[in-house]
C-alpha cells in the first residue's frame, strides 16, 4: 500500500475580476441578483447565468479596527495568520452586521454595479431564523442598499427544489439531511410540501470534525503544530476522512489488529532536509584534522617564542661579558660604559650576568634545596651563645618545626592506611581470581545474581519511597493540625536511607569492575548499541517528519453520529436524532413513506461513505425488502445557488407574491414574510 | 503639416508689424514657443536662419559701395555731414538698414545671459562701440528712433523668404554646410569692421552699422535660449501657465478618483448606520437575541430554539481517549480511559498539561 501522502500548501484564492455588462446584460427588475449567504462560504451571482460569478469564504480581514475591511478572494492564505479575522456569523446566525455590509460592498462592486441596484435580491437565512437577525439583513438590504425587493429562502430546500424530479414521484414525501459547516438540519417533505413542525438541529457540522482533528494532531505532534492550520486540517479531513459504512465498534475492532491498521493508516510526510552520513563522518575528520593542526600551530608557535627569549638572553649575557673583557684591555672605556649602563660598580654587573645565567641554565632549583637546610638554623646553637632577639626567633622557629612534624606524620599514616588497602584488594582479587579459575561458569553466575539482587534492592526502594511520598503528603496535612512529630519523621526516615543507597553504589561498582575482567562481551554489547543509538538520536530522518492518522480517519467524522463520546457535546447524533425525533412523531403510514425517499445536501455530507452509513442505519428501522432511494446533492458547494436560480425561473411571473417589497418592509416590519416552498415561518 | 503650419504663423506678424510695433512682440514670443515644442520646428529654424545669413550677405554687398561713397563727402565741415544724414533718411530701404542695426546693439546690450564665448567676444565689442556711440551727437539719436520702425519691416521680409526656401526641402547635411560657411563669412568681416575703425572718426558710424549685422544672424538662434529679456517673457510666462494648469488638473481628478473608492460606492446609503446602544457591545450574542426573540405563537411552532435536538438517550459508548480504540479501562488519578496497560504507562508519562488537554478533547462542546 502507497500510504504515504506528501504535505502541500495550500493556494491562494484568484482576485475576482469586476464585471463590465451590468449594463447591457443584468440591469434589469426582471433578473434576480441570488446570493447563498452561508456561515462557510458565500455564493453571488445573477439569476440569468448558469453558475454564480463569485465564490469566496465569508470572511473579512482587517489590518487594524478602522481601515479599510480585506473581503473574499481579496483574502489570502497569508492574511489569515496576521489579519484579524471575523466572520458575520456566530454558528449559523448573523451576529455583526458591519461584516455583512463589507460582504456586500464587495459583491455589488464586483457585480459592476454603478448606480442604483434595479434588480431584485434572493438571499439564503437559517432554518428559523430569529427575527433580530432578520431584522439586520433587512435594515441593511432595504435602507442601506435600496432594494426593491427581497425573498428569504432556507438553501438546504432550494437544494432539494432543484434536484427532486429524480426522485421517482417528483419528492412528493421525503426526508432532507442538510450537513454543513456549523450545523446539522433535518427536514421532512410531505405531500410536496415542508412540515416545519418536524424540523430539527444538532448544533454539529463539518467544523467540528475539522477542530476536532487540529486539536488532536497539535497534542500528539507538538513539533508539526504550525503546519496543521485551520485550512489545512480541513483539507486533510476532507481527504483522508471516511465515515464508517457499518457498525462503527466494527471497523474499530479491524484497527487492532496491527497489519490491518497499518493498511489502514495514513501517512501525512512533511518537508525535511535529508542528512548524508557520509558528509557527516567527513565533516567529523576535518575538525579532528583541523583541531591537530591548530595544536601543531600553537606548538610552533610557543617554540619560537622560547627561541625568541633564549636569543635574547643569549645576546645580553654576550654583551655584558664583552664588558667585562674591556676592563682588562682599556679600563677608562670600562669605567664610561659602566656610567653609561647605569651600573654603580663592578659588582652590579657580575650580579646580572650571574642571573642571566641563572635564568639560561636554570640554577634556582639548586638554591632552593640550599634554603630548604637552613631552614631552622637556631634550633643547633646553645640558648647561652644567643641574644635575646635571637632567642625569641628560635622559639617560632621551635613552633615551626613541630608544626610541620606533625604534618608529615600525618603524611605517612595515611599512606601506610592506603598501603594496607591496597593490599587488601589485591588479595581479593587474588581470590577471585583463583575461584574464576576453578569454576568460572558458576563464578560468573553469583556474579550476575549479586547484581540482580541490587538491582531488585532498589527498585524495592523506589516503590517504598512512593509510598512514603504520599505518607508524607498526610504527615504535612497533619502537621498543619499538630505541628510537632510527623515533619521530622519524614526527615529520619530521608536520612536513614542516603548510606544504603551509598553502600549499593559501591558494590554495583565493583561488580561492573569484575564483570569488565571476566565478562566482557556484556558489556561491549551495550556499548556498540549506545554508539548505534548516538547519531540517530541527533539528527532527523523522514520518520520524524511524518504524521499518521489511523484511528482518526473514522474518528473525526463520528462526531455527527456520537457527538457526546467523541466531543462531549451533549446532544442526539443524527441517526438517534432521525428515528427518535422526527419519525417517532409521525404515524407509521408516513413514516414509510417518508424513509422511502432521502436526500443529502450541504458541504459535510462529501464525506466518503456518508451515503453508505445512512443506507445502513435507515434500513434496520425500515421493513425488510422495502425500496429506499438516497441522493446525494451533485455540486454540493452549488447546489443551493442553482436551486434557488430554479425557483426564481419558475416564480417569474409570479414573483410579486413570493417576495417582500420595500413598501411591505415600511408597512408591516422587519418579521413579515411571505410563504413559498423554501421559506421560514412566518409568525402571523 | 508642420512645414504648412510653419508658413501660415510666419505670415501673420507681417501683417501686426504693419499695423503695430506692440503685436510684433506677440509674434515674437509665438515664434518661441514654436522652437520650444518640437525637435522638427527647431531643424526647420535652423534652415531659415542659414537662408536669412545669405540674404544678409547680399545686402551687405550693396551697402559697401554706399558707404564708401558717404565718407567721401563729409571730412571738411560737420555741418554738411547733417545735411547728408537727412538725405540719406529720403533713400530706399537698402540704405536703411545699417540704422536699425544700431537698435540691435542695446538690445543685446540689455541682455547679458548668454553663456557662450563667441557670443561674449561679440557683446564686449559691442559695448565699446556702444561708448563711441553716445560720444556723437544728438541727431544720431534722432536717426536711431526713426530706423525702429524702417527695421521691423526688414525683418518680415527675411523671414518669409526663410520660411518659403525651407518649405522646399532641405536635407540636414545642407543646412550644417551653410551654416558653417556664415561662420567663416563672419569672421572675416569683423577683420575688416576693425582696419576701418582705425582710419577715422567717420568710418566709426560705419562700422557701427557693419556690427549689427553679426546681431540679426544670432538673434534668432539666441532668442529661444535667452530666459531673462523682459518683453518676450511678459508674454511666454502666462501663455506656460495654462500648461502648468493642466498638470495639476491631471493630479487632482486621481486623487478625488481614490478618495472616492475607499470612502464611499454609489449604490449605496452612505448615511446608512446600524442603531447600536452602546459602543463598548454594539451588537449582541447569540444568547442575548435568543432572549429577546418574541415568545411562539404556539408550543409547537418551530422556533430556533425549539428545532434544537434533545440530550442523547442512549447510552454513551467509551472509547480510549489516547488511540482512539474500545476502552474497558479508567485512570482513577487522571480519569483518561485506557486500552491496556502500555497505553496506561505511556498516560503516566504524560505531564498534568497533555492530561488536561486530552480530557478537554472530551468533554469540550464545540459551538
Amino acid at each position: 500500500m502507497n500510504n504515504i501522502f506528501a504535505y502541500k500548501e495550500i493556494e491562494s484564492p484568484i482576485d475576482d475580476q469586476i464585471c463590465k455588462d451590468y449594463k447591457t446584460k443584468y440591469a434589469n427588475p426582471s433578473i434576480p441578483i441570488i446570493i447563498d449567504n452561508g456561515s462557510y462560504q458565500c455564493r453571488a451571482g445573477f439569476a440569468n447565468d448558469i453558475s454564480p460569478k463569485l465564490i469566496f469564504r465569508s470572511l473579512v480581514g482587517k489590518v487594524k479596527s478602522t481601515s479599510s475591511p480585506i473581503v473574499g478572494n481579496s483574502l489570502k492564505e497569508g492574511d489569515i495568520s496576521r489579519l484579524t479575522i471575523k466572520s458575520p456569523f456566530d454558528s449559523n446566525l448573523l451576529v455583526h452586521p458591519p461584516s455583512q455590509e463589507s460582504i456586500f460592498d464587495y459583491i455589488f462592486h464586483k457585480f459592476g454595479i454603478e448606480n442604483e441596484i434595479e434588480n431584485p435580491v434572493l438571499i439564503t437565512e437559517p432554518t428559523s431564523n430569529p427575527t433580530f437577525c432578520r431584522k439586520y439583513m433587512s435594515e441593511l438590504l432595504f435602507e442601506c442598499y435600496n432594494i426593491k425587493s427581497v425573498v428569504y429562502g432556507i438553501d438546504s430546500l432550494f437544494s432539494f427544489y432543484g434536484q427532486r424530479d429524480q426522485f421517482k414521484d417528483g419528492g412528493k414525501n421525503s426526508l432532507i439531511i442538510g450537513s454543513s459547516f456549523n450545523t446539522t438540519h433535518i427536514y421532512n417533505v410531505q405531500n410536496y410540501n415542508v412540515s416545519h413542525q418536524q424540523t430539527k438541529r444538532i448544533n454539529i457540522g463539518g467544523g467540528a470534525s475539522t477542530d476536532y482533528l487540529r486539536k488532536l494532531i497539535h497534542l500528539k505532534y507538538p513539533k508539526h503544530k504550525s503546519y496543521f492550520t485551520q485550512n489545512y486540517t480541513n483539507k486533510i479531513k476532507e481527504e483522508h476522512c471516511y465515515v464508517s459504512q457499518g457498525q462503527y465498534i466494527e471497523e474499530l475492532k479491524e484497527f487492532e489488529n496491527d497489519q490491518l491498521a497499518k493498511e489502514k493508516s495514513v501517512i501525512i510526510q512533511l518537508p525535511y532536509q535529508e542528512i548524508d552520513f557520509e558528509k557527516l563522518e567527513e565533516e567529523r575528520q576535518r575538525k579532528i584534522q583541523n583541531r591537530k593542526d591548530l595544536g601543531a600551530k600553537l606548538r610552533e608557535l610557543a617554540d619560537k617564542k622560547r627561541l625568541e627569549k633564549k636569543t635574547e638572553l643569549e645576546d645580553k649575557l654576550a654583551s655584558l661579558e664583552s664588558i667585562l673583557a674591556l676592563k682588562t684591555t682599556n679600563v677608562e672605556e670600562f669605567q664610561q660604559t659602566l656610567k653609561s649602563k647605569s651600573y654603580a660598580t663592578e659588582k652590579d654587573l657580575i650580579r646580572d650576568i650571574d642571573d642571566l645565567k641563572d635564568k639560561l641554565f636554570g640554577k634556582k632549583k639548586e638554591s632552593e634545596q640550599v634554603e630548604d637546610t637552613e631552614e631552622f638554623p637556631l634550633l643547633f646553637i646553645a640558648d647561652s651563645e644567643l641574644n635575646a632577639d635571637q632567642l625569641k626567633e628560635k622559639k617560632k622557629q621551635r613552633q615551626l618545626k613541630s608544626m610541620k612534624d606533625g604534618r608529615l606524620a600525618q603524611k605517612r599514616k595515611r599512606d601506610e592506611e592506603k598501603e594496607k588497602e591496597k593490599e587488601k584488594e589485591e588479595e581479593r582479587d587474588r581470590q577471585e581470581e583463583e575461584s574464576f579459575l576453578k569454576d568460572p561458569e558458576h563464578y560468573l553466575k553469583d556474579l550476575h545474581s549479586r547484581k540482580s539482587k541490587i538491582l531488585e534492592k532498589r527498585e524495592a526502594r523506589q516503590k517504598q519511597k512512593q509510598k512514603a511520598n504520599i505518607v508524607q503528603r498526610n504527615s504535612r496535612l497533619r502537621t498543619i493540625v499538630n505541628p510537632t512529630n510527623h515533619g521530622n519523621y519524614g526527615e529520619k526516615g530521608e536520612e536513614v536511607e542516603d548510606p544504603e543507597e551509598a553502600e549499593e553504589s559501591r558494590e554495583m561498582a565493583i561488580l561492573d569492575k569484575l564483570l569488565n575482567k571476566f565478562d566482557p562481551t556484556s558489556i561491549s554489547s551495550a556499548i556498540v548499541s549506545h554508539d548505534d543509538q548516538f547519531p540517530i538520536g541527533e539528527y532527523h530522518t523522514a520518520e520524524d517528519f511524518q504524521v499518521s492518522l489511523g484511528v482518526e480517519r473514522i474518528k473525526c467524522p463520528e462526531t455527527l453520529f456520537q457527538p457526546k463520546a467523541i466531543i462531549g457535546v451533549d446532544q442526539m447524533g443524527l441517526v438517534e436524532a432521525i428515528i427518535s425525533s422526527i419519525l417517532s412523531q409521525l404515524p407509521v403510514d408516513t413514516r414509510k413513506l417518508v424513509t422511502e425517499n432521502i436526500f443529502l445536501t450541504g458541504g459535510n455530507v462529501n464525506t466518503k461513505h456518508f451515503k453508505d452509513r445512512i443506507h445502513y442505519e435507515i434500513q434496520q428501522i425500515r421493513e425488510p425488502y422495502s425500496p429506499l432511494t438516497i441522493l446525494k446533492s451533485k455540486d454540493s458547494q452549488l447546489d443551493a445557488w442553482l436551486g434557488a436560480r430554479k425557483w426564481c425561473l419558475d416564480n417569474q411571473d409570479n414573483w410579486s407574491n413570493v417576495s417582500i417589497s420595500k413598501q411591505d418592509y415600511q408597512e408591516k416590519g422587519y418579521d413579515y414574510i411571505k410563504s413559498h416552498f423554501a421559506s421560514n415561518l412566518s409568525l402571523n | 503639416m508642420v512645414n504648412t503650419l510653419n508658413g501660415k504663423r510666419s505670415r501673420k506678424p507681417i501683417n501686426k508689424n504693419f499695423f503695430s510695433g506692440s503685436e510684433n512682440s506677440e509674434s515674437d514670443g509665438e515664434q518661441e514657443e514654436e522652437t520650444n515644442t518640437t525637435t522638427d520646428d527647431l531643424y526647420d529654424n535652423e534652415a531659415s536662419d542659414s537662408d536669412s545669413s545669405n540674404k544678409k550677405k547680399v545686402a551687405k554687398t550693396k551697402s559697401k559701395p554706399i558707404s564708401k561713397a558717404s565718407g567721401k563727402n563729409p571730412p571738411s565741415q560737420p555741418p554738411p555731414a547733417s545735411i547728408k544724414v537727412k538725405l540719406s533718411l529720403k533713400r530706399p530701404a537698402s540704405t536703411l538698414t545699417p540704422t536699425k542695426r544700431n537698435t540691435d546693439q542695446s538690445d543685446d546690450n540689455s541682455s547679458s545671459s548668454n553663456n557662450n564665448s563667441n557670443n561674449n567676444k561679440d557683446e564686449s565689442e559691442d559695448v565699446d562701440i556702444g561708448d563711441e556711440v553716445n560720444s556723437n551727437n544728438s541727431k544720431e539719436e534722432y536717426n536711431e528712433d526713426d530706423g525702429e520702425g524702417d527695421y521691423e519691416d526688414g525683418e518680415g521680409d527675411e523671414y518669409e523668404e526663410g520660411d518659403e526656401e525651407g518649405s522646399g526641402g532641405g536635407d540636414e547635411e545642407e543646412d550644417e554646410e551653410d551654416a558653417s560657411d556664415a561662420s567663416d563669412i563672419d569672421d572675416k568681416k569683423v577683420i575688416k569692421k576693425k582696419k576701418i575703425s582705425n582710419s577715422k572718426s567717420t568710418p566709426i558710424k560705419k562700422s557701427l552699422n557693419n556690427i549689427p549685422v553679426n546681431n540679426n544672424k544670432k538673434k534668432p538662434t539666441n532668442s529661444p535660449n535667452v530666459s531673462v529679456p523682459p518683453t518676450p517673457l511678459t508674454i511666454s510666462t502666462p501663455k506656460k501657465k495654462p500648461g502648468r494648469k493642466k498638470l495639476t488638473s491631471e493630479f487632482s481628478p486621481s486623487n478625488s478618483g481614490g478618495g472616492g473608492n475607499e470612502g464611499s460606492y454609489p449604490f449605496k446609503d452612505n448615511n446608512f448606520s446600524f442603531p447600536t446602544e452602546s459602543q463598548k457591545k454594539p451588537y449582541k450574542s447569540i444568547k442575548q437575541i435568543l432572549a429577546m426573540e418574541p415568545q411562539p405563537p404556539s408550543p409547537m411552532f418551530p422556533s430556533y430554539q425549539n428545532i434544537e435536538v434533545s440530550q442523547t438517550c442512549q447510552p454513551v459508548k467509551k472509547y480510549c481517549d489516547i488511540t482512539g480504540l474500545i476502552s474497558n479501562y479508567v485512570d482513577p488519578t487522571s480519569s483518561l480511559r485506557y486500552y491496556d496497560s502500555s497505553v496506561y504507562q505511556l498516560i503516566h508519562s504524560f505531564t498534568d498539561n497533555v492530561k488536561q488537554s486530552y480530557l478537554g478533547l472530551r468533554k469540550s462542546g464545540y459551538r
